[in-house]
């Protein structure tokens, strides 16, 4: 019997970020300007998963408020 | 959206460290372009744009998958040129601050107090917030301001030093 493994990871958090952490805050790395029409793309899909985020958080408490109302009715 | 700078934006910030609140990326997808130009501009005065690592768990929670989480984590990283780690100097000072405080400090965020233990202690540091209520002048000086006009409202962006007259490391 041949018994084959397939050993898989996740590339996304793999990826090694780029920006330093300083170990001294007044130190001065290197500033990199912004691309403003690359920054705009990625910014307009952040703002929409921040909304998404910020629905499903007002669709919990209102079901949570609905659920305490109804135990407090009963 | 119209962002109009005081007029002492580029002098009061010049060639500072800029260390930048939760507020200030959520703020700026929502114009974008217009945030781009200011970080460009303030990085070519001579500022470093900064920000805490537990800033961005505050920004990053909530991705509901792996790819989510990570464009959101590019998102910040492609406005800061460098992360600042939380010591156990600065949770000290973080303690500190919410004494003086007092009351005022109840409704506060841990990372505010964090935030504001920073500016505390790194006084060439100015603080980039939208937040302007968690952060009283009787306790921060604001140093210089934007100023967002919507179409039906107008907002603030503040940039505060701490107050040396309430400095507990002086």
């Amino acid at each position: 019997m041949i018994c084959i493994v397939i050993l898989g990871g996740n590339v996304m958090s793999t990826k090694k970020s780029t920006t330093p952490i300083l170990e001294n805050p007044l130190s001065k790395p290197k500033t990199k300007r912004i691309d403003v029409h690359k920054f705009e793309i990625l910014a307009k899909k952040v703002k929409g998963y921040l909304e998404e985020e910020e629905k499903k958080l007002q669709e919990e408490e209102n079901e949570h408020n609905q659920k305490l109302r109804f135990s407090l009715s009963h | 959206m119209n962002i109009i700078k005081n007029s002492d934006f580029l002098s009061a910030t010049k060639d500072r460290h800029i260390l930048l609140d939760t507020t200030v990326f959520i703020d700026a997808s929502s114009a974008p372009a217009k945030f781009a130009n200011i970080f460009n501009e303030l990085k070519g005065n001579g500022c470093v744009l900064v920000t805490l690592e537990c800033v961005l768990t505050e920004f990053i929670k909530g991705g509901s998958d792996e790819k989510k989480l990570a464009e959101k984590r590019q998102y910040v990283e492609d406005i800061v040129d460098a992360f600042l780690p939380i010591t156990s100097e600065v949770t000290q000072d973080a303690t500190k601050l919410a004494e003086i405080y007092k009351e005022d400090g109840k409704k506060v965020s841990v990372t505010d107090f964090f935030l504001g233990a920073m500016i505390m202690r790194y006084k060439k540091m100015l603080l980039m917030t939208c937040n302007i209520t968690d952060f009283p002048t009787n306790i921060f000086n604001l140093e210089t301001f934007l100023t967002f006009v919507h179409r039906k409202a107008i907002e603030t962006c503040g940039f505060y030093s701490f107050s040396n007259s309430n400095s507990p490391l002086a």
